[in-house]
């Protein structure tokens, strides 16, 4: 919910979305670190995501699938609403792969398997921000 | 020939024929039986023959006197005990009566006899014979009751070897069933450290990782360093903890122990806590009064991840929205008490009383042994004395344990 790296003018947005503090906090960091130029907003469940999402309309969203109050799935069909050509990467652990089908409707641009690879993680934000840019 | 109903055999020893009739006008009832023997050698032929009450034994006789029969029948193991009662017409000096007494005699008669004294004297030993016969028959009748009660301590020694052999089986057939339980359980545990690990893991790859990208970026400090290795070295503990607890969980304690019931709670949920919420049920506990119970921690364990994992069940398979299970513990007279009530919709009425059998489950095919119930039942009752019931209370089921 709060901005990791609150640049005045980003060139790009990004919306975070992870219900493990720790991950959460990680995460952010290391992508904050890795493109210093971004904003990165962080939700802790689908519900926030959403609202995140209506108000700083962010490039790219990284979501976890389980969550607690609202799943990924949901925020993705709910986000969709918002905006259709919004975009998703997927962080999973190998039990939620029976979920990934879903996601294939709702214009996943990439799955990340856990434990994450960070330079997968990089190149997928990569791809996607620049293919916003 | 029984002997209850025989005369008496009585020996009377004479070379005169006259003699032995005297004998006999003076003994002559139906309470003797008098044998005659007109030597020392038929004597002794006889009594080899017959067990007599006494020998009234003359000791002139030609060829083998009286006190040489006498010692012969003392040197013969079936004549020992034999009384010998000797009468003699002229024998009377002291000397004499000292040879009879030697040879083994028990009275030295001479004659003329009184036959009030004679009688008296025979009858005695008549006696002695009869009851010692009577004491024989007692004891024959003694070894016959005795020889069947060994036959029923047989007997019964088989009863109860068969019995324990049945106990036995009986307790392989629980142990089995301990066993399937703790299979089941193990299962889902395992499940469980999945749910648990898959997060930890993550956060140590990112710590990991964060160090490497530090350094591509050129700000890794020895302190950056530290506090990455920091991180990751918590993380793992934790990950290690978790096994530690979940091996725990699965050793069989030998001896009964008094143990904190809040903590065997505590450690209980730690593993489960994860997966729980991942499926949205809330698990809350509350405590008063730092119970202890005297038992098998991590059997109670077992029970307690049972109950929870029929509530949590219960729960899927109905769809329950903000599924909520809480555990109790308190102090009561003397016994620690603990509850597991869910929200999930209680036990049908009809199934009451069968949800402790063996067997019995309202799971669907594979999805339930059907035996947590009944070896949580066991354990709680059996082998911690203690009391687990159940009850439906508004919106959800009650289970109970009392240790």
């Amino acid at each position: 919910m709060s901005v990791t790296n609150p640049i005045a003018r980003a060139a790009s947005t990004l919306l975070v979305v992870e219900d493990d503090p720790e991950t959460r906090r990680l995460s952010c960091s290391m992508i904050a670190r890795r493109f210093p130029d971004l904003a990165i907003y962080d939700a802790e469940n689908g519900k926030v995501g959403v609202e995140l999402y209506r108000k700083h309309a962010p490039d790219l969203v990284i979501t976890d699938i389980n969550m607690p109050v609202m799943d990924g799935i949901q925020m993705a069909e709910e986000i969709k609403e918002i905006r259709a050509s919004a975009k998703f990467i997927v962080l999973t652990g190998y039990s939620d792969k029976s979920y990934l089908e879903r996601f294939t409707g709702l214009g996943v641009s990439d799955y990340i398997l856990k434990p994450i690879e960070f330079r997968k993680l990089i190149s997928a934000i990569e791809k996607n921000i620049v293919a916003t840019v | 020939v029984t002997m209850e109903n025989s005369k008496i055999p009585v020996l009377i020893v004479d070379d005169r024929p006259e003699n032995l009739a005297a004998l006999e006008a003076l003994l002559g009832d139906a309470e003797f039986d008098l044998v005659r023997a007109e030597s020392g050698n038929e004597a002794l032929r006889q009594s080899l023959y017959t067990e007599f009450a006494l020998v009234l034994l003359d000791v002139q006789m030609p060829g083998m006197d009286g006190f040489e029969t006498a010692q012969l029948m003392r040197e013969n193991p079936k004549t020992r005990q034999l009384p010998i009662i000797f009468v003699t017409a002229g024998m009377n000096g002291e000397h004499q009566k000292f040879q009879g007494y030697q040879s083994g005699a028990v009275d030295y008669l001479v004659k003329p006899i009184e036959p009030a004294i004679l009688r008296s004297k025979v009858r005695v030993f008549c006696d002695l014979f009869s009851q010692r016969r009577e004491l024989k028959r007692m004891h024959a009748e003694l070894e016959l009751h005795h020889e069947k009660l060994r036959e029923t301590y047989s007997q019964l020694q088989e009863e109860t070897a068969r019995r324990l052999q049945a106990v036995e089986e009986l307790r392989q057939q629980e142990q089995l069933l301990l066993q399937q339980n703790r299979m089941a359980a193990m299962g889902e545990l395992l499940n469980n450290i999945a749910h648990q690990w898959r997060q930890p893991l993550n956060v140590l790859g990112l710590r990991i990782q964060e160090i490497g990208l530090r350094y591509e970026m050129g700000d890794c400090s020895p302190e950056h360093l530290q506090e990455g290795i920091d991180g990751a070295m918590g993380t793992l503990q934790y990950l290690s903890q978790t096994i530690d607890d979940f091996r725990n969980f699965n050793t069989q304690g030998a001896e009964m122990q008094l143990f904190a019931v809040d903590q065997a709670v505590a450690s209980t949920l730690s593993m489960i806590r994860d997966s729980f919420t991942q499926w949205g049920i809330a698990l809350e506990v509350e405590s008063c009064g730092n119970p202890q119970m005297k038992g098998y921690p991590n059997e109670f364990g077992q029970v307690l991840l049972n109950l929870l994992m029929n509530a949590k069940d219960a729960g899927r398979e109905r769809g329950v929205q903000d599924a909520r299970i809480t555990v109790r513990s308190w102090s009561e007279g003397g016994r620690a008490v603990v509850t597991v009530t869910d929200n999930v919709g209680g036990i049908d009425p009809e199934f009451v009383d069968k949800v402790f059998d063996a067997y019995f489950t309202t799971k669907e095919l594979g999805h339930g042994t059907g035996v947590g119930l009944f070896m949580s039942k066991n354990i709680i009752e059996k082998k911690m004395a203690g009391r687990l019931t159940v009850c439906n209370v508004p919106g959800g089921a009650e289970f109970k344990i009392e240790v």
